[in-house]
């Protein structure tokens, strides 16, 4: 049996009618056509699929849409505003902390919510707090060095 | 140069980092249908009957592809193995399966979910037969056969003698022998395998969007084993989320077209990471029967070695150039003059072997390297000495091997030198006595690499006359529109190298432009980008190829501006240069051309150009690197196109109680040339080394004996996250190749080389108390444990 | 990977809740936070055909002092709720330990204390410490409210001795008595992985620091946490001058029934629960003499 969800996501509010089975990380991509929230292991281990679900960062792959009704959401596509990078993205930028970009939308919001509730985190902060998010391309120190980075745009 | 050298902001990162990048699950085609694929429960048996009649009753579910189609759609892999005439690969199990996950059907439903769920009802009736997974029982007379075929289960035996072995061990005052194994592991690249396939039947056209690497390389054979015909066919790779060589699977294509040719509608797959782990791709495990003849002044005369390869189910395209690919550097840094290559590339029931990041140099360099550190002990040197008194030597170049490499440049002792001065090596030294006393036990690994880019194809001619391969090719195209604006594009097909970048920072510097200005096609199109027959992006090949195919298509629209402006301006082409955005004499800015004036008249007022030129501003070349030949009567052969080099040195703390190791210093010194953006060089050493220290500490592809995965989830296949990667200190050398006109060397898989070697030799380095030898990987806290444990302290401390 | 079809049930009460398990029965799961159920249904390791989701009960997700000492959890908090609470840092910091050690950010800001310990994984982290804090839990069924000994609560892998109807509501942690320490020590392959082995402790000490009560508990070596009397008793009582930690280890690993798997044998899980208890006694202890806080 279907049931009716009503999800904030970026802002706007969705209605629509979805089974229980419908993983949060499909609903955003296919149901919305965000793309931008990345599927890499489906297994609640990589971390690709995080997105920030009533202030918190969650792994989508491992909530059912149905468990976010009345929710709200902000995935990716949310964090630029008017066409200008969040102080995070513009370090991700600056400090190469992206190679193929497969982890990156995840391990942005993985970011954004470490730094919402801990603003001026250590190194060994940082990395707990990414170490639900898996990268092979960069080896993890340019974005460690991008989320400090991030630290000192956001406090200037 | 303005842009080449410097570390460019990436234009790729634009559309990465707001989530707009284009991975092939984000593509949508109208009328879409997705596909799911059955496989074998078994690692070895007899497929008896395929039962599709459940699913193609389950509603929703359009259609299904079994075995017998696909044999009688497609045409069969080469197996590069001459004993094989029938049992070549398809890519699904006709009537045997040989590894667990091995497709044995598929079918396509509206959506994925309803795909997934049809699955359980494709019934298939095994018989199953004895699995063998190790590869030296394998090769033993009575082993169960993988391909009965074959007769035996060695698909691929050679032997390769350079120079003269048993004159060498002769002549040496010590041998020193150890046999050493490298285990299974993957690269996991976060994007897993994906295919769309669009078929159109009205025109015959056959369109393929897939996350792969090989792109030109591959183009032919798909269209052979596809039977499209090649100038129908069109493979198209958007962004991709990694590679690492784990995307060099032809197969999925092959099913996934074969599904959209049955049904005629557009078919999509995406790959779920269990089926990534049991049947994508990952590196062979390998065993190694090494010698090295010594002389007492250090100086190695000979290496000798015995290579059981275990290749798994198939040699699965690129295989056995997994042992290849490692000839190109298989002596290393040094001079050894003689080499003795017995090796067995074996069949087992596991996943079938293939490209990993490094792709076969990893384990040659464990073998090497580890060979190396134990002659250094057994003539009481230290390791650094060891390789000093056997490195080639700066003024040596261009210096070829015994095996035929031509070596291009390098300055090894400065590499080691700068390494040795970053880690400050005698002060760690110190250190790590001053520690033993308190019991705590440190360690430093110290490994020198050569790191090959651009394979030579005739690495394939070797193995089989089958494949008449060779060159090292790149093409690119670069037009400039009739506005003025350019547009770059080359045949590689890069997952985060940020090609994009690099090649307008290359067009910019050429037309004296700004990078913002150059416009540079993203992935690769095989209908709009230049490619030739071993484009794509594997091998550390970019910057060893690719950077020439563009300077040099350039240059030849660059002939024409030049002729143009001189005939309208009277002067000669020769006194003309590039120069913000204009062409104009040298010294005399006055006496210029806007790009988009010699762009009118190339393009619209055609009749005002120098008499007999052709019109418009485009050019493509290919670039053949210079120094890759022909095997000659002695398989002599120059395998890659450049070689880079570096030195990797770690430091290491080991818990003697449980066996953890902690990283406490990282160095990385590279040479790979002319680095075209340093930011970038940087990042592939970071993500090598950290996939290396995956690979040499916890990454582990773990069979039971029945052929069963028992890592199938990121649960139990260990990748490292942020907390176990160390901090990497990474200094430069540059040493450019004179054989290409920047002197940029391929590095892509440097950093994940020598890591594996570096963290065993720390770690035998720190228990040199115990006593404890270590010959195999991955070091998992267990195994040091035990090792500590069976040897008693050598010294009261 | 993808789960099986399923019913899904959002109560808005725990009675609510416990109407609906009674009525499902064997095809009937209870969903909190879904971080441990979600893989499994996803690896085809679950199938349930109706899911109770409880996170929406509006009384099941607190922290809170009680009057005389002691703290209780509702079921439904979340890790990360207890990960930030400066309550549970200050007055149990080996829950606050254990709680860091679960997984990651994203799976603590959805996992719930009581999700996690009704699952009963034998390597989990809150299990053995929650024994050796003595906590209590209480579950309300059909037939009322029963509180059952934290010692008494898993009964072997992945199962409770919760009836089929009960929900686990509230989790009660003693009051903490001066001059007690306490740690958890675990041992993984990566930060966040499940345990090879964990220990936790708590020990008090008189003034003259003698061991006035202890309570040792491993994790991951056996299908429940397991608590090692005899190791306990050798301490009882005892100064710390007389006996050392070394022996009270080696008699903790006696008791350990370790399995062997593709991370760790069982030799080696024996001997690492010995070095485990060890490391996690002598961090009781300097809390314990410290300020006297757990």
């Amino acid at each position: 049996m279907k049931h009716k969800i009503k999800v904030k996501v970026n802002g706007t509010v969705y209605e629509t009618e979805v089974e229980p089975r419908l993983l949060l990380v499909h609903f955003i991509r296919d149901v919305l056509g965000l793309k931008g929230t990345h599927i890499g292991c489906l297994g609640s281990k990589c971390g690709a699929c995080t997105v920030i679900y009533n202030g918190l960062s969650v792994k989508s792959c491992t909530m059912f849409a149905v468990q976010a009704d009345g929710g709200e959401i902000l995935t990716i596509e949310g964090l630029a505003r008017n066409g200008q990078f969040h102080p995070l993205q513009e370090a991700f930028r600056e400090n190469h902390a992206l190679q193929c970009g497969y982890c990156t939308p995840g391990m942005i919001m993985s970011s954004y919510a470490l730094l919402k509730r801990n603003s001026k985190p250590t190194e060994e902060e940082i990395r707990k707090g990414i170490s639900g998010n898996l990268c092979r391309c960069t080896g993890y120190m340019n974005i460690v060095k991008a989320i400090q980075n991030a630290v000192e745009r956001l406090n200037t | 140069m303005a842009f080449v050298g410097k570390s460019i902001k990436r234009k790729e990162d634009l559309r990465l980092l707001v989530g707009k990048g284009t991975f092939i699950d984000d593509i949508e085609i109208h009328g879409m249908l997705h596909a799911a694929i059955s496989r074998s429960p078994y690692a070895h048996a007899r497929i008896k009957e395929v039962d599709v009649k459940g699913a193609l009753e389950y509603q929703g579910v359009i259609d299904v592809l079994t075995g017998t189609e696909v044999a009688e759609m497609s045409n069969a892999a080469m197996q590069m193995n001459s004993k094989l005439i029938t049992s070549n690969a398809y890519c699904m199990a006709i009537e045997k399966v040989r590894f667990v996950g091995e497709p044995v059907a598929a079918l396509v439903a509206a959506d994925r979910y309803t795909a997934y769920d049809a699955l359980d009802f494709i019934t298939v009736d095994y018989e199953p037969l004895p699995v063998i997974v190790d590869s030296e029982e394998a090769m033993k007379s009575g082993a169960p056969l993988v391909h009965e075929e074959a007769g035996d289960n060695v698909a691929y035996h050679d032997l390769y003698h350079y120079g003269d072995v048993d004159k060498a061990f002769t002549e040496a005052d010590y041998v020193v022998k150890k046999r050493f194994k490298y285990h299974r592991y993957t690269s996991t690249p976060i994007e897993t395998n994906g295919v769309i396939a669009d078929y159109n039947s009205a025109r015959g056209t056959l369109t393929i969007w897939a996350n792969f690497q090989l792109g030109g390389m591959i183009h032919r054979t798909l269209s052979d084993l596809l039977k499209i015909p090649e100038n129908k066919f069109r493979l198209i790779t958007p962004d991709i989320g990694g590679g690492f060589g784990n995307k060099c699977n032809i197969f999925y294509m092959i099913l996934i077209g074969l599904l959209s040719i049955k049904i005629g509608r557009p078919v999509k797959w995406i790959e779920d990471r269990r089926e990534n782990l049991m049947a994508g791709a990952s590196g062979s495990d390998r065993i190694f029967d090494a010698e090295a003849a010594v002389k007492k002044d250090g100086t190695i005369l000979a290496l000798k070695t015995k290579i059981v390869d275990n290749v798994g189910a198939y040699l699965r395209f690129p295989e056995p150039i997994g042992i290849i690919r490692a000839f190109q550097t298989a002596l290393g840094c040094y001079k050894i003059k003689n080499l003795l290559m017995d090796i067995y590339s074996v069949y087992t029931n596991e996943l079938p072997a293939g490209p990993n990041r490094g792709y076969g140099c990893q384990s040659f360099y464990f073998q090497l390297e580890r060979l190396v550190d134990l002659v250094a002990k057994k003539l009481g040197l230290d390791p650094v000495e060891i390789r000093k008194r056997n490195f080639i030597q700066p003024q040596e170049f261009p210096y070829t091997t015994a095996v035929g490499c031509i070596y291009d440049s390098g300055n090894y002792p400065e590499t080691l030198r700068k390494a040795l001065e970053m880690v400050d090596y005698e002060k760690t030294r110190k250190e790590q006595e001053r520690l033993r006393q308190e019991k705590k036990y440190t360690g430093i690994g110290i490994t020198t690499i050569v790191e090959p880019g651009a394979s030579n194809m005739a690495e394939f001619f070797i193995v089989t006359e089958n494949l008449p391969l060779s060159g090292s090719t790149e093409a690119a195209k670069v037009k400039i529109e009739p506005s003025g604006q350019i547009t770059a594009s080359v045949g590689s097909c890069p997952q985060g190298q940020g090609h994009e970048t690099i090649v307008a920072q290359i067009v910019a510097d050429e037309f004296a432009v700004d990078t913002d200005d150059v416009y540079v096609l993203p992935g690769f199109d095989s209908l709009t980008h230049p490619w030739t027959t071993a484009s794509g992006t594997w091998g550390s090949r970019f910057a060893a190829v690719a950077p020439d195919a563009i300077i040099l298509a350039c240059r030849k629209i660059k002939e024409k501006i030049f002729k143009i402006a001189a005939h309208i301006l009277q002067d000669k082409p020769e006194n003309f240069e590039m120069k913000d955005g204009m062409v104009q004499v040298k010294g005399i800015p006055q006496k210029a051309l806007s790009l988009e004036a010699v762009c009118g008249i190339a393009c619209f007022h055609t009749l005002l150009l120098p008499p007999d030129m052709e019109p418009g501003l485009e050019a493509t070349h290919v670039f053949n690197f210079p120094t890759v030949n022909l095997p000659d009567d002695k398989r002599r052969i120059n395998l890659a196109s450049t070689y880079g080099n570096s030195a990797h040195i770690a430091v290491v703390e080991v818990d003697v109680e449980t066996g953890q190791v902690k990283i406490l210093k990282y160095i990385v010194v590279s040479d790979c040339g002319k680095m075209m953006n340093p930011m970038t060089v940087d990042g592939q050493i970071h993500g090598g080394v950290v996939h290396g220290i995956g690979g040499g500490l916890q990454e582990e592809l773990i069979y039971d004996d029945d052929g069963q995965l028992l890592t199938t989830t990121f649960i139990d296949y260990l990748v490292p996250t942020a907390v176990e990667a160390p901090n990497i200190e990474v200094g430069h050398i540059e040493t450019p190749s004179p054989f290409n006109i920047l002197g940029t060397k391929g590095m892509g898989e440097g950093g994940s080389i020598p890591s594996p070697a570096v963290l065993a030799s720390a770690v035998e380095d720190a228990l040199t108390p115990f006593g404890v030898e270590i010959t195999e990987l991955p070091l998992k806290p267990e195994k040091i444990w035990e090792s500590v444990k069976s040897k008693k302290l050598r010294w009261a401390l | 990977m993808i789960p099986n079809n399923f019913e899904y049930f959002i109560p808005d009460s725990i009675d609510e809740a416990i109407a609906l398990l009674t009525e499902y029965g064997e095809d009937a799961k209870l969903m909190a936070g879904g971080q441990s159920l979600i893989p499994l249904m996803k690896l085809g390791l679950s199938f349930f055909g109706n899911i109770i989701s409880i996170d929406r009960i509006p009384s099941l997700s607190y922290i809170r002092e009680i009057k005389g000492g002691g703290v209780a959890l509702g079921g439904l908090t979340t890790h990360s709720m207890i990960e930030n609470s400066d309550l549970i840092k200050s007055k149990y910091p080996l829950l606050a330990e254990a709680v860091c050690a679960i997984a990651d950010v994203q799976v603590r800001n959805r996992g719930t204390i009581g999700g996690n310990l009704c699952h009963a994984e034998p390597a989990a982290d809150y299990p053995p410490v929650m024994v050796a804090l003595d906590a209590k839990f209480k579950v309300i069924g059909p037939k009322g409210e029963r509180t059952i000994k934290a010692g008494d609560f898993i009964a072997d892998i992945f199962t409770t001795n919760l009836e089929y109807n009960e929900i686990l509501t509230e989790i009660i942690l003693p009051p903490v008595p001066a001059k007690t320490g306490g740690s958890y020590q675990k041992l993984s392959r990566r930060s966040g992985d499940f345990a090879i082995v964990s220990v936790a402790s708590v020990i008090t000490l008189d003034e003259k620091n003698n061991c006035e009560n202890v309570n040792i508990t491993l994790g991951a070596v056996g299908p429940t946490p397991i608590k090692a009397e005899l190791a306990e008793r050798m301490l009882l009582g005892k100064n710390l001058n007389e006996i050392t930690l070394e022996a009270v280890s080696e008699k903790a690993s006696e008791i350990a029934e370790p399995t062997s798997d593709i991370h760790a044998s069982e030799e080696y899980r024996k001997d690492m629960i010995k070095i485990f208890t060890k490391r996690c006694l002598e961090e009781a202890v300097k809390r314990a003499r410290g300020d006297g806080i757990t």
